[in-house]
């Protein structure tokens, strides 16, 4: 049964509610850019030594992963080499190659909006750092310091800075299926759901309650209105309340751009797979974005980048995945709207990368600097931070390869990006690294 | 609150405000209800001080004419049922009062007092209860009561005697530590997956700590023809078959079978806590490593952490699940070992990375950073401690059967093990150079001083309350350590996390309910069970929750990560408004699963195996008209409700009873069947 706006006649508490208190915080406010942030978070700790190949160091590399490691006729073959310059054939390239299932990403870095930022990580004398969820919450929050004891995400804290969104479904919207601590905030809106469009829709079942409902004899759905004593009602409350709001402009925006326009637009969207999930996700959100959504922050979600025994069974596929999905919604979007898509930044993260050397069961272990990209006509394409060396001598005493940037940092040059000031959020002020 | 819900009520309850009294803050005012289905008691009450003097106005409509609460009646006059009981001494009808102490015991006989009358509050009372006094069938009704308590009669205004306002019965209890029905009913749902009103109702009679006694000696406990189905498991043809394409469909449905049908209830809850703590992905291995991975978690469930963990250790399931299966330490230069499993045994399954004190909060440095309990080379010398386990795969591998521990064993290899002794965490571990020396290096990490904080804290946000306090926390964890050596650990934990002070407390407060409890609490709560468990076909999933489980992140053996289901002391971020729907979609199975007008049985005719039936104890059901469906669902699901949703669901339902099944739905997607 479809859901219709009048059913919800309570919907809108959560929503005023959060405007009550952006009422309270009167020091306004900054000026949001048109940036539209999507962050394509890699789940588990994606490593970066096999998602960037470095043939300046090739030798050192086979030989930290004499079983897992790139091969170069692989790359050869593929064609994803690479240098700094983006305009250097991939058959005169000496410095990188992007792993041979990443060919998509490669074809757009050639086209000089794809930057690669090379060795960030969290500082080695944060606490925790080598556990997923304490690397991960430094990652969303941008707030190591704080370590655990906060609820608020960077993305989250930027759109506080600015004034309240009024016609959008939400400030920030997760298509991962759960709500990400990134989008944690003060006074901005987030919604969170996963699948497509038409599936964000309230289920009624189909006995005696949806006759009643379609003869406007029973109205069940204002169950969020009554006001409750204690937080875990209230939180439910709220949650199904602003989600109530949301039902009816999800599916109308959703109606604007059509699920078969954009499942044509994309290669392979038929899926089916278990990985084919994150297509689905940009999908949605190039949908929203196009039908006029103006919400400042979008999230996906990969996973499976955990690769401890067997990665070639996992992460070639992931990088190709990651690859082809990011590089088609960015071409959906310029195909269908050049203007808008002018102002769309995809930006990957991951909690940590790998240890350079390959363990006994074929795989690699937790480690610290990776590899990430951020593209989009903001972007300026190129090499931004450092390779580390794999030498023996620069690894440090457990193996671990050097860190070229703060993880902060990459997060302050997309917070500045939103128009937003980054320094309260992640503490300090960075130099830019340039990429934006 | 919002007295909305009462706007169209037309019930005659007249407020009579107490006439010696000058303010209104110092009266009570609650509504004391009985209804036609009498199936529940629970009584209003107002905290008293002993020495005080309560004086009651009371007013209502009482009827005995028989039929249905009309539309125009409040719901608290027809969905709020009192006492099943009657004292001999008083007509039916008549509203009574009595003591009880702290503990919840009867200290005083049930007195008749008029619609005004004064009472002496008797040495030793923390509460005087009111209910009608009850069973006849055919009556109904209300009274609206105003109770004001003072040192005397006079002196309501200045004394202050009043210490508590409780206008509704169902809130007698929150934030007290008097046991309620209501304590009850969350207990049953936090330590098991819930029960029916009637069964509530006879822990509430029979004493809470006495359940916890009979569930904690699960042996003792008949399970009747399910025992011989359960037996049989994992051998039983029907579920090879279901094993063939999911996970749920097979071990994940012998486990639902078990939290929907089994007597063991607390047992199957503690399983459960055991597969979110030692969370394992169904997918990374087969599924007879699978059958015999819940085994051993329920053979363990109550016993000694330090076996359950050694157990698990050296599970097939766990092996292939974090690639300590083959894992080799011979060489740790050229070829270290996967560290998969060494990480996660020390992050998540013993001690967590924090240094904590005994209270579970954090222990910092002078710098005012978290100390950490292990660094980088012992999580290396960790993982080369545990190499040389491998177990192999039978070829072909009957899809489905158990392991055979003596063709198929977990096997040491010295060849393959990464010799010690090894420095972990402070310790020098010895190496004995065979396969015990996992037990070696688990013994040393549970000795670690965070452990049992760590632990205990743990199980109090699982099962307790989301925001224990430091000291509930600490006499946990002494417990813990107390009985670290003792083989029946975890059940004199648990029975001491019952036994605590705040227990009672901390179970009136809500907390938000896991995916598998919204689903299987309310198949319990209307008393779902198999109906020929035998056979083993009667029972699985219905139609499509496999689907749901997916959307809500709760499919067993399936979580998304080795973090499993939820983080522990926070699952509020994962109640995404997606994964709203998603329950939305399981209230709205469960409501088409029921027959349209008759309640009785939950069938769906799609499941993983064929034709599957939840059936419910039809024989108090089927006499009801609609609005005693109402209440009954209503206790069932939510306690009775709150005002307003009681309001709802009396209104919709009308007195029609085929539209209880929406009622469920409705019930079902409110606010408060999330949380219990």
């Amino acid at each position: 049964m479809e859901f219709t706006r009048q059913r919800f006649l309570c919907g809108a508490s959560a929503l005023s509610l959060s405007f009550t208190s952006m009422m309270r915080a009167l020091q306004v406010d900054a000026a949001a850019s048109n940036t539209i942030l999507v962050v394509l978070y890699c789940g588990g700790g994606n490593d970066g030594f096999n998602t960037i190949i470095p043939l300046s160091q090739y030798g050192t590399y086979i030989g930290l992963r004499p079983r897992i490691g790139v091969l170069q006729s692989d790359i050869a073959a593929a064609g994803t080499a690479f240098d700094a310059n983006t305009a250097t054939p991939a058959s005169s390239a000496t410095t990188y190659a992007f792993h041979p299932k990443m060919t998509a990403l490669r074809a757009k870095y050639a086209q000089g909006n794809v930057a690669v930022l090379m060795g960030g990580a969290l500082p080695p004398t944060a606490p925790g750092l080598r556990s997923h969820p304490n690397a991960q919450f430094a990652w969303l929050t941008g707030a190591i310091d704080k370590y655990l004891a906060t609820t608020i995400g960077w993305a989250g804290a930027a759109i506080d800075q600015f004034s309240p969104l009024s016609s959008s479904i939400a400030s920030m919207i997760s298509v991962s299926g759960s709500q990400p601590i990134l989008f944690g905030s003060k006074k901005s809106s987030a919604l969170s759901f996963g699948g497509t469009l038409e599936g964000f829709k309230q289920p009624f079942p189909a006995n005696q309650l949806a006759a009643d409902i379609a003869t406007q004899s029973a109205d069940v759905t204002m169950l969020q209105n009554y006001a409750t004593a204690d937080p875990a009602t209230e939180r439910v409350r709220g949650i199904s309340s602003a989600t109530g709001s949301a039902l009816g402009k999800v599916a109308q925006l959703a109606g604007q751009v059509t699920a078969a326009d954009y499942t044509t637009k994309f290669t392979n969207s038929a899926g089916g797979t278990s990985t084919s999930g994150l297509k689905t996700q940009l999908q949605q959100i190039a949908r929203l974005i196009l039908a006029g959504n103006d919400s400042k922050a979008y999230h996906a979600l990969l996973g499976g980048f955990d690769s401890h025994s067997a990665q070639l069974s996992s992460q070639p596929d992931l990088l190709k995945l990651l690859s082809e999905a990011s590089a088609e919604f960015m071409d959906y979007l310029a195909a269908k709207n050049p203007a808008t898509a002018q102002n769309v930044i995809l930006m990957t993260a991951s909690e940590f990368g790998r240890k350079p050397q390959e363990n006994a069961s074929a795989g690699t272990d937790h480690g610290s600097s990776s590899m990430h990209f951020c593209m989009g006509a903001k972007i300026k394409g190129g090499v931004y931070g450092a390779y580390p060396s794999l030498l023996t001598k620069d690894l440090d005493s457990n193996g671990y390869a050097a860190v070229s940037y703060d993880y902060r940092n990459y997060v302050a040059d997309i917070i500045a990006t939103m128009g937003a000031d980054p320094v309260p959020i992640v503490g300090k002020s960075y130099p830019k690294l340039g990429f934006v | 609150m919002k007295r909305a819900g009462f706007a169209c009520a037309v019930l005659a309850t007249l407020l009579l405000a107490h006439p010696g009294s000058a303010t209104a803050a110092t009266t009570n005012t609650m509504f004391v209800a009985r209804t036609l289905s009498g199936s529940l008691g629970t009584d209003a009450g107002i905290d008293v001080t002993a020495g005080g003097v309560v004086r009651i106005s009371a007013s209502g409509t009482l009827r005995t004419s028989g039929g249905p609460c009309g539309p125009n009646l409040t719901p608290d006059g027809c969905a709020r049922a009192f006492s099943l009981t009657r004292e001999a001494n008083a007509p039916v009808g008549m509203l009574l009062v009595a003591f009880v102490d702290r503990g919840g015991r009867l200290i005083s006989s049930w007195t008749p007092v008029g619609t005004f009358g004064s009472v002496a509050v008797p040495r030793g009372a923390a509460r005087m209860m009111l209910r009608i006094n009850g069973l006849a069938e055919g009556t109904y009704g209300a009274y609206k009561v105003v109770a004001s308590l003072g040192r005397n009669p006079q002196d309501l205004a200045t004394t202050g005697g009043v210490r508590r306002l409780l206008s509704e019965a169902r809130q007698v209890g929150t934030g007290n530590s008097i046991l309620t029905r209501k304590v009850v009913q969350n207990a049953l749902r936090r330590f098991g997956f819930s029960d029916t009103p009637a069964a509530v109702t006879a822990v509430y009679s029979g004493g809470l700590q006495n359940w916890f006694a009979a569930q904690l000696n699960p042996d003792t406990i008949a399970d009747g023809a399910l025992a011989g189905y359960l037996t049989a498991e994992p051998n039983n043809t029907g579920l090879l078959q279901r094993n063939d394409n999911n996970i749920l469909c097979g071990y994940g449905t012998l486990m639902t079978e078990r939290q929907v049908s089994s007597k063991k209830q607390l047992l199957e809850k503690l399983t459960m806590y055991w597969l979110e703590h030692f969370s394992i992905n169904g997918s990374s291995t087969l599924p007879g490593p699978i059958g015999e991975y819940n085994t051993i978690l329920r053979a363990d469930a109550l016993g000694n952490f330090a076996k359950l963990i050694s157990d698990i250790a050296l599970q097939p399931a766990m092996l292939d699940w974090l690639g300590n299966n083959n894992n080799n330490g011979s060489n740790p230069i050229t070829n270290p070992p996967n560290q998969n499993f060494g990480r996660e045994l020390m992050q998540l399954y013993i001690m967590g990375t924090d240094q904590l004190n005994m209270d579970g909060t954090q222990i910092f440095d002078g710098t005012g950073a978290v100390k950490q309990n292990y660094t980088q080379t012992d999580v290396d010398n960790v993982s080369l401690a545990l190499t040389g386990y491998s177990w192999t795969v039978p070829n072909p591998f009957p899809l489905g059967l158990p392991r055979n521990p003596t063709t198929n064993p977990v096997t040491f290899t010295a060849r393959n093990h990464g010799k010690g002794p090894y420095a972990i965490i402070g310790q020098t571990v010895t190496d004995p150079g065979d396969s015990t020396v996992v037990t070696s290096v688990i013994n040393s990490l549970v000795a670690n001083p965070s452990t049992a904080p760590f632990q205990a804290r743990e199980m109090l946000q699982r099962l307790v309350t989301e925001n224990p306090s430091p000291a509930y926390v600490s006499r946990i964890a002494s417990v813990w350590v107390a009985n670290a050596n003792d083989p029946r650990q975890i059940a004199n934990v648990v029975a001491a996390i019952a036994a605590d002070p705040e227990f009672i407390s901390a179970m009136s407060q809500p907390m938000l309910k896991e995916t598998t409890e919204f689903y299987i609490d309310a198949i319990r709560a209307l008393g779902g069970a198999a109906a020929n468990p035998v056979t083993g076909t009667d029972l699985a999933p219905l139609q499509g929750v496999r689907a749901d489980l997916e959307g809500t992140q709760q499919l067993l053996y399936d979580p998304e990560t080795v973090f499993g289901f939820y983080t522990v002391g926070d699952k509020g971020p994962v109640l995404s408004n997606g994964l709203l729907l998603s329950r939305y979609n399981m209230a709205a199975r469960v409501s088409n699963a029921l027959q349209l007008g008759a309640l009785p049985s939950l069938s769906s005719t799609q499941g993983c195996g064929g034709a599957n039936k939840f059936n419910v104890d039809a024989s108090n059901l089927s006499a009801m008209n609609g609005m005693q469906l109402a209440g009954y669902l209503l206790d069932a699901l939510v306690d009775g409700g709150n005002p307003e949703l009681r309001a709802l669901v009396t209104n919709y339902i009308n007195n029609d009873p085929k539209r209880a099944a929406g009622a469920v739905y409705i019930i079902m997607s409110s606010p408060e069947y999330e949380v219990n």
